[in-house]
């Protein structure tokens, strides 16, 4: 099999005309290369300039819309507020924020760089379905608490995440409280282990990374105060250490203890996760999962575990750990692209024109809205995960609507070798040149095992 | 410059024109700037001896073989003359045809001789009379020989579907209108696709069988839950997606300040097995396409006199049958001619004949007449374009195919 082709699929988001051919010579050295410090790692628009004042035009617009329809609540009322002042401004944020990153997917000549985004936000998973400006914040969180991260280290990465509003709201740490702090003794509340539990379990050791109940439940306290500030506030939604609500004392987590020291003792923490062995058998397993397969051969894995200890969590070595293996290279492909890779890969490899709205309710009709897992898992990693025969059907389709919107510049024969190198067999080639129109032949290379898998 | 507008648009503009009855003078009926011309493009090259079938020929019966509709099927309102007969899918079309409204050309062909369907929808869309990776369309480049006309949306071309067909691309604007939902892949593709997993995996195979066996239980029990229109790619869906694009591009080209140009398109004509002309896969094709003209006939029935509606493929097929019972890829066909402002009730050939010796490198409908000639003589004498801009810049490097006379009233 080419080797480029293979780089596209499986370290790529696909291959724009031109990506296979540039890469066949040397895919290993390309692919390290992307990996390198200075390498654009760079973000897509943002959508908004910073949180509070995104938050406050939020609900300036919900105020706003509750005044209008104060005296009438008709559907005619309802449909000037939407022409007077648009949609709810958190979804806008968040549609725009999505389509902005599809968009930079869809263009960027860093595809591994994206598909390591893309990785490591779905390793820190958060959901923008869990409404209100949370909403809208999704698409910062990935470009300020992972993107600037994905080749440097993963302890900078799980600090940046832990103490983004996003996964503090996500996983309800705003109003843990310390039944000993100063309001938890007014008012009687009290934890809240959701976010300590996750970070445990889902972030860094893995739920058979050896931590107790009681590991859990003192790491939440320890997190208490870890929060946000309110709505009204000038800080509005940004991260908040709030001494009042931080359960005090000291103590112990896997074994060690942790004297309280505000905001330095949930770090120490961190750090501590950070650097656990079986933070780097769990990373390196899930990582392998991945890129490589449900059941990744265990030298690899080994391998991967050994060089994230190592370089203390150096994230560009792990990936560059990863493309030097050989083992990661195996030929055989048993990943179905999830559904925003296909839609992503499809649109790099036919160059058509991305509609918004088509984007969005095509994701949302496969199954995977952008940062909307259904859990804090995020979306599921295991081969066979996409593979329903009526989400196959469905994809036709899509590729079908796709094929519609796509121009080519040269014939669809030279087109599937550029973007499939030599992987279609002769009856696969025969078939699309035979295909009754231009659309018919791309919608079948679209919808070919060796597109469709990586 | 493409405009896209919605269903629920497409509706306003409509009532518009319906609540501003009173004309511009400029577009008094019979004027250039009246005339309405709709090219319906059918995609997978249709085969034009069973459309309209040489019934008289003495060569006929032995050479299409299988492929036949006998005699005895064929009732007296299909008989078009002493040579033609319609097939009897086709009762609008014959409809027509009495009322000297529909016209077809046979033993007709694009200059195009080889038989891949992308360079022959580049040549048939392009006018260009070899593939070169044309980017501009002929209607396109029609629209702008047109004096100018008032539209609602400033636009003079039109056409239906989820994107521009080559046909229509260029420099002049063009409104476009797309059926709500994802359009319809046929089934014709579905079972290629299901062709190529079977020989590459097999895994994938098994799962879009399972995934077509599903989609037909929630068909059949009305409990589809798909996003797309009319549930896609049944061959129900895809005639219910040409009805109701037929009535879109009929409604819009017939208001008073809509566009006057339009193109759509209908495919699935690569009836490579299964062709049997009473019973097999083309039937549903010509019906859909029957319907088609049916609607049309309908949509636009106020301008209707102003109207021709031209539908052309990109080749036609083998004369004999294949190993399948279908037709492989050929030359000749026929191109139809319909509306109020065609000369019709007439089959235009210059009959070649189907006789061993007749047939173009032994096995195809020799052509006889260059499509281009039908266009152009429909562009020249329902919209009054002079011959020097058609073989110009309209049908390029086309001075020696004369304009065919008399397909309009005048």
């Amino acid at each position: 099999m080419n080797a480029g082709y293979l780089a596209t699929k499986r370290f790529g988001l696909g291959a724009r005309p031109g990506d296979v051919a540039r890469l066949s010579a040397d895919p290993r050295g390309q692919l390290m290369a992307a990996l390198q410090p200075d390498s654009n790692i760079s973000a897509p628009v943002p959508g908004f300039t910073d949180i509070p004042s995104m938050v406050h035009a939020g609900r300036a617009w919900i105020s706003k819309r509750k005044e209008m329809l104060a005296k009438d609540t008709s559907d005619d009322a309802i449909k000037n507020v939407r022409r007077a002042i648009g949609r709810n401004l958190y979804i806008r944020t968040y549609e725009n924020a999505a389509i902005a990153r599809a968009s930079h997917a869809i263009s960027t000549d860093q595809p591994f760089v994206e598909r390591l985004v893309q990785y490591w936000s779905n390793h820190f998973a958060v959901s923008a379905g869990k409404g209100g400006a949370l909403r809208a914040l999704a698409g910062h969180y990935e470009n300020n608490a992972i993107r600037p991260h994905v080749l440097g280290n993963f302890r900078d990465m799980l600090h940046a995440v832990v103490k983004h509003p996003m996964m503090i709201g996500y996983l309800d740490n705003r109003r843990s409280i310390g039944p000993n702090s100063r309001i938890g003794r007014k008012t009687g509340k009290g934890l809240n282990e959701n976010l300590a539990r996750e970070i445990l379990e889902l972030h860094t050791l893995g739920v058979n990374g050896g931590y107790l109940q009681t590991d859990v439940t003192n790491f939440a306290r320890i997190l208490t105060g870890w929060t946000i500030y309110g709505p009204k506030s000038p800080d509005a939604y940004t991260f908040w250490f709030r001494k009042r609500i931080h359960e005090p004392g000291t103590w112990t987590v896997l074994g060690r203890k942790f004297g309280d020291h505000g905001l330095a003792q949930g770090e120490a923490v961190l750090d501590m996760l950070a650097a656990h062995p079986a933070t780097a058998k769990y990373v390196a397993t899930r990582f392998c999962k991945h890129f490589v397969s449900s059941n990744p051969p265990p030298t690899l894995v080994a391998r991967l575990e050994r060089t994230f200890l190592e370089t203390r969590g150096d994230l560009a070595e792990l990936a560059r750990a990863l493309v030097s293996s050989d083992e990661a290279w195996q030929a055989e492909r048993p990943k179905l692209l999830p559904p925003y890779d296909f839609f992503v890969a499809a649109y790099r490899a036919t160059g058509a024109q991305v509609e918004a709205r088509f984007f969005l309710r095509t994701l949302n009709n496969m199954g995977q809205p952008v940062w909307a897992p259904p859990s804090p898992e995020g979306w599921p990693e295991e081969d066979d995960a996409w593979m329903t025969p009526s989400a196959l059907v469905e994809r036709l389709d899509i590729a079908n609507t796709i094929a519609r919107r796509t121009r080519l510049a040269g014939s669809v024969p030279s087109w599937v070798q550029d973007i499939l190198g030599d992987s279609l067999n002769q009856n696969t080639m025969l078939t699309l040149q035979r295909a009754e129109s231009r659309q018919q032949a791309i919608a079948l290379a679209l919808m070919t095992a060796e597109f469709q898998r990586r | 410059m493409t405009l896209l507008i919605s269903r629920r648009e497409l509706i306003a503009a409509t009532s518009a024109a319906f609540a501003f009855q009173i004309a511009p003078a400029a577009l008094a009926a019979g004027t250039v700037e009246n005339k309405r011309l709709l090219t319906v493009v059918l995609r997978g090259a249709l085969d034009g001896l069973a459309l309209a079938a040489p019934t008289g020929d003495p060569t006929y019966e032995s050479a299409r073989g299988g492929l036949i509709v006998p005699a005895s099927q064929i009732g007296p309102e299909f008989r078009l003359n002493d040579t033609f007969s319609l097939n009897p899918n086709m009762k609008n079309l014959a409809g027509l045809y009495h009322k000297k409204q529909a016209l077809i050309v046979h033993a007709v062909a694009t200059p195009y001789r080889r038989r891949s369907h992308f360079d022959g929808q580049d040549i048939l869309e392009s006018g260009h009379p070899a593939p070169r990776g044309e980017r501009t369309g002929w209607m396109n480049r029609l629209i702008q020989q047109l004096p100018h006309v008032r539209t609602t949306a400033g636009k003079i071309g039109f056409a239906a579907g989820a994107d521009l067909p080559l046909i229509m691309r260029g420099k002049a604007g063009v409104v476009s209108w797309a059926p709500p939902g994802l359009p319809a892949s046929s089934d014709d593709t579905r079972a290629r696709l299901l062709d190529i997993y079977n020989h590459s995996s097999p895994e994938m195979a098994e799962l879009f069988e399972a995934g077509l066996e599903l989609e037909g239980l929630s068909e059949a029990t009305g409990a589809s839950g798909s996003m797309t229109m009319g549930n896609s790619m049944s061959p129900r869906g895809a005639s219910k997606l040409a009805k109701a694009t037929a009535i879109a591009a009929g409604k819009l080209l017939s208001s008073d300040d809509g566009p006057r140009i339009g193109a759509m398109d209908l495919q699935g004509f690569d009836t490579h097995a299964r062709q049997n002309p009473l019973k097999g896969r083309l039937v549903g094709l010509l019906k859909r396409l029957d319907d088609v003209i049916g609607q049309l006939e309908v949509s636009m029935a106020d301008v209707w006199d102003e109207t021709v509606v031209l539908f052309i493929t990109e080749f036609g097929r083998t004369v004999r049958m294949n190993g399948t019972g279908g037709t492989d890829h050929g030359v000749g066909t026929v191109a139809i001619l319909v509306g109020g402002a065609v000369n019709g009730g007439r089959v235009v050939a210059d009959w070649p004949g189907l006789s061993a010796g007749a047939l173009f490198e032994g096995r195809d409908l020799h052509p006889t007449t260059d499509l281009r000639a039908v266009l152009k003589g429909v562009a020249s004498e329902h919209l009054g374009v002079p011959g020097d801009r058609l073989a110009g810049e309209v049908f390029p490097d086309s001075q020696s195919v004369r304009p065919m006379a008399d397909l309009v009233r005048t």
